[in-house]
């Protein structure tokens, strides 16, 4: 029987990366090169392609809801002697960390990419900067959709759920939605009466694999590192 | 003159005027007075075919998606459009994309008449000529198409900024906006450059007219070739209709059921989501995200090349790299 190999949420994240800049990319490229030689199709579970797409789309509307939160502020435009459009900036962002701590990833790249916005330009009207918010959010809706494009180039395969999940057995041990994708792979492992390899590039879940492995026998836990060793021991046996 | 679209999907609209110079139908030497005659009373018809389907399908499809009963009677919301699309500025575009329209509806029925077996050479080309301003009139609908939709995705924009309404709602407007329009992009210059390449051997970037008319290729061949042209594009086209009919149901909605009279509908304004029901924004955004990946779906089966060759944004954007490794991060 084939050999299964289902990927983490985060892999899928990091094949969003260029490779060549940066060391997460470089890890997930290294699991797809691995895969392609030994001819193994990447497969995800639906639960962790559900969370791949919600996450996106939450953090996308986060960011277009901090910039509708940012147009309700005054605009940055230096009137007094002394103010600068960043000293400005700075001020309404701070407040609306404050006003909503939640959004701080959003906000943070709302940051970013308004500072390069700026960079080159001058502001001296509330149009200009109006102007900018609603690139930022039609941009920031772009930025979704190239997102999911990757991810489907990727050539990523879901498998159908099988059997039933028993989420429960891995509450306290397992954190967050890694316990539905842990569930779907213990219960795919079952259902084939094999092993599954599940690869993250989280250390936490692969610091807690050993207990994992006591609750679900044919999920194998790794890292990209160790995922060519792990394929080859498995085709052993 | 280009066959194929140029251009990011997601290129904002002052950057969208990407199609070159096209032919015009009217330098065709074929039409003789009389038909010309004819020509302007079948032309009327099916301009009033043409809307009269345009409105039936907001009526009959779209306005369906929603699950409430709407607050105006039907007869009067399409009288609300109608209206809307012949006020400027939209005026021009209107005409615009119905002169196409209609262009197109009388050359694919130039083309559907079956040609004779023994067609002789001047048929030929006469057919090759029909398929030529059939592809250019096509690439110029589909940027007048993405410059309607990203003036849509524009006005949503704007007004989400002035409202109150969740944040997913741009979400769905705005990514749904740039597959419909990458699917638009993939499939016709995929399937463009296939039925080109099997008519003359060459690239549609490097061949003009005269280039596609002297084709070798024999006259079944052009038309099966044309044939699957048709079908494979009508295939996507009608995926990306689907996400159409959610989207404007989820846009028509918020504004109609939000309107205090028709007045306001189509009219750029602050939104309450207070005069909404959240449930029935989550029902049509469900319907519309289910459609959308649908067509990512066949993109990645049918168009996996164009997919990969197509990006919204550069592999090294920095606003991606930051989104990623904030998500990395957080996980």
């Amino acid at each position: 029987m084939a050999l299964i190999v289902a990927l983490d949420t985060n892999v899928l994240l990091a094949r969003c990366l260029d490779p060549a800049m940066d060391s997460k990319g470089q890890l997930a490229d290294q699991v797809f090169h691995v895969l392609r030689e030994a001819g193994i199709e990447p497969l995800v579970t639906q639960s962790v392609r559900r969370e791949f797409e919600e996450r996106l789309h939450a953090r996308i509307g986060q960011i277009a809801d901090a910039v509708r939160k940012l147009s309700r502020q005054p605009a940055p435009i230096p009137s007094a002697p002394g103010t600068t459009v960043l000293g400005l900036m700075e001020e309404i962002f701070s407040r609306l960390r404050a006003a909503a701590p939640d959004a701080s990833g959003a906000l943070q790249l709302l940051e970013a990419r308004l500072s390069r916005a700026l960079a080159n330009r001058t502001l001296t009207t509330d149009n200009q900067w109006k102007e900018i918010l609603s690139m930022i959010v039609f941009e920031t809706t772009v930025l979704m959709s190239e997102v999911q494009r990757r991810y489907d180039v990727a050539g990523i395969r879901v498998i159908p759920r099988v059997g039933r999940l028993s989420v429960e057995k891995y509450v306290g041990i397992v954190q967050g939605r890694d316990q539905e994708h842990i569930a779907s792979i213990d219960a795919l492992s079952e259902t084939r009466a094999s092993p599954v390899i599940f690869v993250t590039l989280e250390s936490k879940l692969h610091a807690i694999r050993d207990q994992i492995a006591k609750l679900a026998p044919g999920c194998v836990i790794t890292t990209p590192t160790y995922l060519g060793e792990q394929i080859r021991r498995l085709a052993e046996d | 003159m280009s066959l194929l679209l140029s251009g990011r999907p997601s290129a904002a609209s002052n950057e969208i005027g990407a199609s070159r110079e096209v032919l015009d139908l009217s330098t065709s030497t074929f039409a003789s007075v009389h038909e010309a005659d004819s020509r302007a009373v079948q032309r009327g018809g099916l301009r009033s075919a043409i809307l009269s389907e345009r409105y039936r399908q907001i009526v009959e499809i779209r306005l369906r998606h929603i699950p409430e009963p709407l607050p105006f009677p039907e007869e009067a919301i399409v009288r609300r459009l109608k209206d809307n699309d012949l006020t400027p500025p939209f005026r021009e575009a209107h005409e615009r994309v119905l002169e196409l329209e209609v262009e197109l509806a009388l050359l694919q029925k130039s083309l559907s008449s079956p040609s004779s077996p023994k067609a002789n050479g001047r048929a030929k080309q006469r057919r090759l000529g029909f398929i030529w301003d059939f592809l250019v009139k096509q690439a110029k609908q589909a940027n007048e198409i993405r410059l309607q939709r990203i003036g849509r995705l524009n006005f949503n924009t704007e007004m989400f900024v002035r409202s109150d309404l969740p944040a997913s709602y741009i979400v769905d407007v705005g990514y749904t906006t740039h597959w419909e329009i990458a699917s638009l992009i993939i499939a016709r210059n995929t399937e463009v450059e296939r039925l080109v390449r099997r008519v003359t051997t060459s690239s549609p970037s490097e061949i003009e007219r005269d280039g596609f008319l002297a084709s070798k290729a024999s006259l079944r061949d052009i038309e099966a070739a044309f044939r699957e042209y048709l079908r494979n594009v009508g295939g996507i086209s009608s995926l990306s209709d689907v996400i159409l009919e959610w989207r404007d149901a989820l846009e028509y909605y918020v504004d109609l059921f939000s309107a205090s009279d028709l007045n306001a509908f189509r009219v750029l304004r602050p939104i309450s989501v207070e005069t909404l029901n959240v449930d029935a924004i989550d029902s049509i955004s469900q319907g519309l995200r289910v459609a959308t990946q649908n067509l990512r779906g066949q993109l990645v089966s049918k168009y996996p090349e164009g997919l990969l060759e197509l990006s919204f944004l550069p592999s090294d954007d920095p606003y991606v790299m930051d989104l990623v490794r904030l998500e990395l991060a957080e996980l």
